[in-house]
């Protein structure tokens, strides 16, 4: 066969596209049921159109099949019948084929071979078309019953309503029963246009799921229509002689006070949709293209202009440059309009999706599609339609259960995934949440151990946030068995890397039980970013400002000792108590490994002052230093690619034309890192990396709760902390009354022996270092820090106490490398060592623990034996103090369970068997709030009793109001962990020994 | 012109039988680039420089709003760039974006028959050669043809 000619095929081949999609939406609309008598008519008029375009390009193939199945429409147009489930999978099957034709079409520029298939299913068609011909003559046809039977009830020239049936597709059995006239609108709920009368039993959900997109639109119309359909109203109300008032919430509520008023909305929707669709025009996008460039070029010119109106003075030119300057910035906007498209393109696709494989897994699911209309660039349209692809499958396949599990579970029997999709802060947000079981945090833990990804150390450590993230570490796949579906083992990873290289950020979120939400945020448009301008020897450098983490500024100070270190040769910086490995820009850029300072070498000459820039960048896990010279403004850049000749330049991404006219290298960060093989080094220690980053994470994201700190000096340089919730009293003692007795020091102190413990003995330090220090503070008077720990003072002696500071930083436990420290603090540039009082006085009792004390010791047993029976629950999002406190409890003999959040402390009291008698709740916490939670405990029926106590910073009046309303008990200021261990005994009753 | 007379026989149409190309002086002499392939002539313009690439990528251009890649023919051929005193841009439309060569002169567009052409003597400096499809002979010159997917290649296998 002769093949059409190319440019018309091309047009066949576009427009059959676009055709197909709109019968396959109109398919499963009807399918659905909330079709109405429109859809009917727009997927007949659509599949004939393609037939005649077929025929008319003599792709007979394609022409037959259309044949087919508009013949097996015709009736049910004509006469107003449902369309059957069947019906429509055998025309979903035809329209895929149509499908691939066009796309081997596409290809080949030829009419494919496939006859065979196209005949079974014409075939197919034919019967079915004949099957429907048999019942209309037999009279056995259901009636097409629309939710607005006040257009279809008067088109039909059949005056008895009793002949009418009405059917969903399919059926619940009650239905098939419904005989009487008024039931397709005596439903007072189905006033909504898109709701509709055959699935009485949930038009709510219905109108929630498309309201916000079809129906507003459809509303809108209703003013001017009223009247054209006055007579099919009152055949109507004829037919229907109690139509009852409508009261429901709808946008026009005037319009919705009787029946045939209402049930008008509809109509004239389609025509403003044809309106609509008469006024759109295709163009190819390299036109597309090119505009957006010459519009580009335009604003540079405009630039000139305004430079060369500025130096001079004629106002009738600079009133022309004016308007000149507003509409080229104007016609940038519509151009950059022209390439933005709603996001409904590719979402609407993925209903198709969700029946199907709805289908093959035998679960009920329901696509709601929210915020279809919001825009985004052409490209990112195309680039994200995989990973949403991805993250919906893998919503169908673990994260919905099967209808009988959520019935099980009271939940309704149909799962809903939503996708919604809105504008937040320049960027472009898209959510895909469902309301399935949700993420089992335990799970994810014991498949990130099991495949090596974590350590189970590190597991415990991890926040329930960072768990849900190592689903997007290669390598994890958490579907026990390999569907088709997803878990082809190139899982989340894959989602996560391709949105990132469009510039986005996905996150996870998950209520067990309750579902789970993917959040995508990327941005509007690839063609303009962000980017930070820096300098190195007067040579300017754009960095995209995603993949900047922090910008520093290092001061030198003639004569103060440099900040920058080297390490073998290396430049590193301390930056809140990590290392930060440096590189210069300026030697990158001159080939060399970056290492060598280049002007920073200056930096030991102490005659001047220098300011070092530091531009903390991330490529991927790693973080680094980037010494420029300069750091300039940030601003939006056009990143275009660099020609292929430079290609292989790997630390550059692009070349953007600045508002001057110049052009710019934009720097490849990761390809930076790569070249100076920084990630070699870091593969090697990737298990801790993952650890840090979730701290520094948590350093940044994390609403961090101020916490109290002794200040203490040592006999050596630093500055030490003791956290005020262990210190029981501040005392200054004599040192003449500190006596040596069985090798321990010890006082007396409110007539008990006070051991004294020096802790600049179990810290460290550098002996190397002088202790001059020491000889000037050693005075008479010894400043101690009575610390209670199980039951039993303890005195520890230190150099002086300076202050009681307020700290609000995490403390940083990579740094606890030393006995007797606990990590690092960062406060007003001033790093804190966190003095580990517990482990040091369980050291210092190592050593005399059989020499003295025992007798105390003995009745602390008793006490202790009593706690035991009692099992607390401390819920803490603070790793520090869930530890602290956990520690103190587990001292004095209580048995603890820990949870990092609310939702994980509920779940802990619902799932395990095991009864716990008391919960001690932070307020201050991610996903559910001490408040939250004490609420959620309360309301549960055999947790009315548990005492719960509230342990918090926050400890105004209103705090503890709120708190006894939640249903705390007490409310504990985060201070003392004697006090703790009190009320915790008085509530439970435990004896005092 | 008897060459053109014998061609038109062979070939049906004009085109077909003629190459056009534009031409230019690198050092002493005359080169030319197929004048479909060549989008403008432009005086210099502004230059940022690629750092890390090779020397004869003398940096990026703004050719209204698209950036284009300059490369130095002189320092491409090895030449000496200092005794140099004016240039002037070659801007060609390669598939993998913008691509300016900076020569000394531009020449005429000249109309050679196909047939002309000759394969690059084998004497002459092979670095040249490299990129160099073969030479035509013009009015007692001699007129060397650049094939600029040799350069792009030259160029590409210069980076790593």
């Amino acid at each position: 066969m002769a093949s059409p000619p190319k440019e018309l095929l091309e047009v066949f081949i576009g427009e059959t596209q676009v055709l197909i999609e709109n019968i396959n939406n109109n398919m499963l609309k009807i399918e659905k049921g909330n079709a109405d008598e429109e859809s009917i008519n727009a997927l007949y008029r659509d599949i004939h159109s393609l037939k005649g375009n077929s025929y008319f390009c003599e792709i007979k193939g394609i022409g037959n099949i259309t044949h087919a199945m508009e013949s097996s429409l015709e009736l049910i147009r004509d006469q107003g019948l449902n369309v059957e489930s069947d019906h429509i999978d055998v025309l979903l099957k035809a329209s895929d084929l149509i499908f691939q034709s066009t796309e081997w079409l596409t290809e080949h520029g030829e009419e494919a071979d496939n006859h065979d298939k196209l005949n079974e299913i014409i075939e197919l068609l034919n019967n079915i078309t004949q099957k429907i011909e048999q019942d209309v003559k037999e009279g056995k046809t259901k009636q097409f019953s629309a939710e607005k039977p006040s257009e279809s009830t008067p088109i039909q020239q059949d005056p008895s309503p009793p002949v009418k049936k009405v059917k969903v597709e399919n059926p619940p059995p009650q239905e098939e029963t419904h005989q009487t006239p008024p039931v397709h609108v005596a439903e007072p709920k189905e006033a909504a246009p898109a709701s509709t009368a055959t699935e009485p039993q949930k038009p709510i959900d219905r109108q929630e799921s498309s309201a916000p997109t079809i129906d507003a639109s459809k509303n809108t119309e209703t003013p001017e229509k009223s009247e054209d359909d006055t007579q099919g109203a009152e055949d109507h109300r004829e037919a229907q002689p109690a139509p009852k008032p409508q009261v429901t919430a709808q946008p026009m509520p005037t319009k919705a006070k009787s029946n045939p008023e209402s049930q008008k909305k509809s109509e004239p929707a389609p025509q403003s949709e044809k309106l609509q669709k008469a006024e759109t025009l295709r163009v190819p996008v390299p036109i597309l293209d090119k505009l957006m460039n010459l519009a580009s070029e335009l604003v540079l010119i405009r630039n000139q202009v305004i430079q060369a109106v500025d130096s001079e003075k004629d106002s009738k030119f600079s009133k022309i440059s004016q308007s000149l300057n507003s509409v080229t910035a104007e016609l940038q906007d519509e151009v950059m309009k022209t390439r933005m498209q709603p996001i409904g393109n590719v979402v609407s696709k993925f209903r198709r999706v969700v029946r199907d494989i709805g289908r093959e897994l035998k679960k009920k699911i329901e696509l709601d599609l929210r915020g279809v209309d919001t825009e985004l660039d052409k490209t990112l349209i195309e680039a994200i339609h995989g990973p949403l692809n991805h993250i919906v499958r893998n919503s169908m396949d673990h994260g919905l259960e099967t209808p009988q599990e959520r019935v099980e579970a009271g939940k309704p029997e149909v799962g809903t995934i939503c996708i919604n999709s809105f504008h937040e802060g320049g960027q472009v947000v898209i959510e895909i949440s469902d309301d399935g079981r949700g993420i089992d945090a335990e799970k994810v833990k014991a498949k990130a151990i099991e495949k090596s990804l974590i350590t189970s150390a590190q597991a415990e450590s991890l926040s329930e946030a960072e768990i849900y993230n190592l689903i997007f570490t290669p390598g994890f796949s958490t579907a026990a068995a390999v569907t088709n579906i997803s878990g082809r083992g190139v899982g989340m990873d894959v989602v996560k890397t391709n949105i990132q290289q469009i510039g986005g950020v996905v996150d996870l979120s998950s209520t067990p039980g309750m579902g789970s939400c993917v959040r995508i945020q990327i941005p509007l448009t690839l063609a303009v970013v962000p980017g930070l301008i820096v300098k190195a020897k007067n040579e300017s450098f754009a960095i995209p400002q995603v993949k900047l983490v922090e910008l520093v500024r290092v001061e030198h100070k003639p004569g103060a000792q440099s900040q920058i270190e080297n390490l073998q040769g290396s430049p590193v910086f301390r930056l809140r108590g990590r290392l930060l490995p440096l590189i210069s820009l300026w030697s990158i850029l001159n080939g060399e490994n970056g290492k060598d300072m280049g002007e920073f070498d200056g930096i030991n000459e102490d005659d001047y002052t220098k300011v070092i820039n530091i531009v903390v960048l991330k490529a991927d896990s790693l973080q680094f230093g980037l010494l420029v010279d300069q750091v300039e403004d940030s601003v939006d850049i056009v990143v275009k690619p660099l020609s292929q000749v430079l290609k292989n330049l790997s630390i550059y991404s692009g070349a953007s034309v600045m508002g001057d006219g110049s052009v710019i290298l934009t720097l490849d960060i990761a390809g930076i890192a790569n070249k100076l093989k920084l990630f070699e080094q870091n593969t090697t220690e990737s298990e801790p990396e993952v650890v840090s980053t979730a701290q520094s994470k948590d350093i940044h994201d994390r609403v961090v709760e101020a916490v109290d700190y002794v200040v203490v000096e040592m006999p050596f340089p630093g500055k030490y902390v003791i956290p005020v919730c262990l210190v029981n009293r501040l005392e200054e003692i004599e040192r003449d009354q500190i006596e040596i007795s069985n090798g321990q020091a010890v006082a007396q102190y409110r007539d008990r022996i006070l051991p004294i413990i020096k802790v600049s003995d179990y810290l460290d330090a550098d002996s190397s270092l002088p202790e001059e220090s020491h000889i000037t503070t050693q005075t008479n008077i010894a400043p101690i820090i009575v610390i209670e720990k199980s039951g039993r003072l303890y005195g520890l002696e230190v150099s002086q106490i300076v202050d009681v500071e307020e700290i609000s930083t995490l403390v940083d436990e990579n740094f606890a490398d030393r006995r007797g420290s606990l990590g690092c603090l960062l406060h007003k540039d001033e790093v804190f060592v966190v003095v580990d009082a517990h482990n040091i006085i369980r050291s210092s009792q190592n050593q005399s623990y059989n020499k003295t004390g025992q007798v105390q010791q003995l009745l602390e047993d008793g006490t202790r034996k009593t706690r035991d029976r009692f099992k607390v629950l401390v819920v803490e999002d603070n790793s520090f103090f869930r530890n602290v406190v956990s520690s103190v409890l587990t001292e004095a003999g209580y048995k603890v369970d820990l949870a990092f959040d609310g939702q994980l402390g509920l779940n802990k009291l619902e799932q395990d068997s095991s009864h716990y008698d008391l919960v001690l709740s932070d307020i201050e916490m991610p996903n559910l709030d001490g408040f939250g939670l004490a609420k959620e405990i309360r309301k549960r029926e055999k947790y009315q009793n548990l005492p719960l106590i509230a342990l918090t910073t926050k400890c105004s009046t209103e705090d503890i109001r709120k708190g006894k309303e939640a249903g705390f008990n007490y409310h504990l200021e985060k201070l003392s962990g004697d006090q703790l261990l009190n009320t915790l005994d008085q509530t439970l009753g435990v004896m005092e020994a | 012109m008897e060459v053109q007379a014998l061609d038109q026989e062979n070939h049906e149409t004009h085109s077909e039988s003629w190459n056009q190309f534009s031409t230019f002086v690198v050092g002493s002499h005359l080169y030319g680039i197929d004048v479909t392939k060549v989008q403008e002539v432009v005086m210099p313009l502004r230059m940022t420089k690629v750092p890390l690439a090779p020397h004869f990528v003398q940096g990026l251009i703004n050719l209204r709003g698209q950036v284009a890649t300059a490369i130095d023919l002189r320092k491409l051929f090895n030449l000496d760039v200092n005794d140099r005193n004016k240039c002037m841009n070659v801007v060609c439309d390669h598939e993998t974006g913008l691509l300016t060569f900076q020569v000394d002169q531009i020449g005429d567009v000249l109309q050679v028959p196909k047939s002309d052409l000759e394969s690059t003597p084998t004497n002459i400096n092979s670095h040249v050669r490299q990129f160099l499809v073969g030479v035509y002979k013009v009015n007692q010159k001699l007129l060397s043809i650049i094939d600029i997917e040799l350069i792009v290649k030259f160029v590409n296998s210069k980076i790593h």
